[in-house]
């Protein structure tokens, strides 16, 4: 008896429990087979279990005729990676760009198509590195970000679209954008030139502040550690690693089980904090950006007072830090007045104005510092309820 | 693997004697079940319903061969307190058979409506396929109705990354 005898409800599902790669060889066997193996229920569903499309559209986003064909399409312009990597650089993107399209679709514009294997060599062959695995993949899916002179304004001289971020304090500003390969090449040359790199051949820059430019993370192409520059770069080239080595493995082992570097693990955890609201879209001056002091517990604290709710965060400066010497961290401190208002004399009141504040400021609980003073940074904060 | 046995509407309190119903196989022999067991079939559940006097149930595309093996299978999974490992293992044992006979289980449970059943005889023959080139395949299940060698490049060509 022959294997299609079980009925095409039988064969579908043990199709669908084979998975694609045994699918594309079962369609091999015989005229039958190749029939059921060929339905695009099938493929459908491999579609959206392994690359999330609910429509078959192929990695440049363009449609195709069929899931089967989308799938197929998928696979062949992916064929020198593992495909679990590539699988889990989507779900980096997809994460990142859902959380942009939602909630600061201008920011999501400036990402660029995906880089070329060509792209990809070329880059490779002028800075003589060899990229990790996965940030391979990460620029195949999007090559960094551009942006149009319309994004620098004279609130924003240095733009205010980069996904990554940043933070501002007493007029100094950071933004950190994703470079693409063309600037990563120009960017490192002029590093390499500028600091005398020569015996570092193996970094490359791969997202900058284009604010103030003194914000610069750095990819070791050999081990695949991510690093940051500190107030020393200009001088000794000092740099911090940004993600914890023991997570990095494979990043040049196609045959390994697991791959990842630092830009993966990096991108994939700011994904993360964005999606669960640890950090968010803030507006300054009417301008919109992605700001990196937390909002949410346990790196943020919250306390309210007699009707006074006072939110406060830190956020680590690595580019005003030493190793050596001093950690810079700055605060952002929030304050507002909740719904129900504050008791004055004993009565009820919707507004409120700060009037002096004193902070005691801690490191691993022993007191570092004292600011104590008039209003907040030489303003006296008006805070009314607000009237919805 | 295991399923936990499907309550039927009377939730039989345990002095009243089990019901018991008979089905008969295509070719004629006739297999005590208990009703319980008999309702892991959609097919004999509906039956059941619809027959609420005769207690005989005709299966007339299964043979008494395969037919004693389903009836062994629900009665099995009908059963209370029986742990999951242990279920899996006898699950296991059940579908160590021939491949022919393994399409006959298929079959019944696909006629029968036994999810439990189909599941279980699709997951084992997907295990059997994994990993296997074509050629592989067609000698497994000793498949003899083939392409021609233009249909074979193309369907090849088709789906080469599969085997990269």
């Amino acid at each position: 008896m022959e294997l299609e005898s079980v009925g095409d409800l039988a064969l579908n599902l043990i199709l669908t429990k084979l998975g694609p790669e045994n699918v594309g060889r079962v369609a091999c066997v015989n005229r039958k087979l190749r029939l059921s193996a060929d339905e695009e229920a099938l493929w459908s569903r491999f579609c959206s279990e392994e690359l999330h499309l609910s429509a078959p559209l192929d990695p440049r986003g363009d449609p195709l005729p069929s899931f089967k064909a989308a799938y197929k399409k998928w696979r062949e312009d992916f064929r020198m990676y593992p495909w679990p990597l590539v699988k889990r650089v989507k779900r980096c993107w997809d994460r990142l760009q859902g959380w942009l399209l939602t909630n600061f679709p201008d920011a999501a514009a400036t990402l660029r198509e995906g880089a070329s294997e060509a792209d990809i060599q070329e880059l490779e062959s002028v800075l003589r590195v060899k990229l990790p695995l996965p940030t391979r993949i990460l620029y195949r899916f999007h090559d960094g970000q551009d942006f149009d002179e319309s994004d620098f304004t004279e609130n924003t001289p240095g733009g205010s679209l980069g996904i990554i971020g940043g933070y501002s304090f007493y007029g100094y500003v950071v933004n950190v954008n994703l470079l693409p390969l063309s600037k990563v090449i120009m960017e490192t040359n002029h590093v390499v030139q500028h600091l005398g790199f020569s015996s570092r051949s193996n970094y490359i820059v791969v997202a900058a502040s284009s604010t103030s430019g003194e914000k610069l993370f750095f990819l070791n192409c050999r081990d695949g550690q991510l690093h940051v520059g500190t107030r020393n770069l200009p001088f000794d080239g000092e740099m911090m690693p940004c993600v914890p080595k023991s997570l990095i493995s494979s990043v040049h082992d196609r045959n390994a089980d697991l791959q990842q570097d630092a830009m993966l693990l990096w991108l994939e955890e700011h994904g993360r904090r964005l999606q669960s609201g640890m950090i968010k879209l803030r507006e300054d001056g009417g301008v919109r950006s992605i700001c990196l002091f937390p909002e949410e517990p346990p790196l943020c604290s919250t306390a309210i007072t007699n009707g006074v709710r006072i939110r406060s965060s830190a956020v680590f400066v690595p580019e005003h830090s030493d190793l050596q010497n001093e950690y810079l961290f700055a605060y952002s401190i929030r304050m507002s007045l909740i719904p129900e208002g504050c008791m004055a004399n004993e009565m009820p009141c919707n507004f409120c104005q700060l009037y002096r504040r004193h902070w005691i400021i801690r490191a691993n609980d022993a007191v570092v510092a004292h600011v104590n003073g008039d209003g907040a940074i030489g303003k006296s904060l008006f805070m009314r309820v607000a009237l919805i | 693997m295991s399923s936990p046995p499907s309550a039927s509407a009377s939730s039989s309190p345990p002095p009243c004697p089990k019901k018991m119903i008979t089905l008969r196989s295509s070719d004629g022999a006739t297999f005590e079940i208990e009703e319980t067991a008999a309702l892991q079939s959609k097919t004999l559940e509906n039956m059941i319903h619809e027959n609420c006097a005769s207690t005989l149930i005709p299966v007339p595309n299964i043979t008494g061969e395969v037919l004693a093996r389903v009836v062994e299978f629900c009665s099995k999974h009908a059963e209370a307190g029986v742990d999951d490992e242990s279920l899996g293992a006898w699950d296991e044992e059940f579908v160590a058979v021939d491949h022919t006979t393994l399409f006959d289980y298929i079959r019944a449970a696909n006629f029968l409506e036994i999810p439990t059943l189909l599941d279980l005889g699709c997951q084992t023959v997907a295990d059997m396929i994994k990993g296997k080139t074509p050629d592989e395949i067609k000698k497994t299940f000793k498949i003899t109705t083939a392409c021609t060698p233009e249909e074979e490049e193309e369907v090849r060509g088709e789906n080469q990354w599969a085997f990269e």
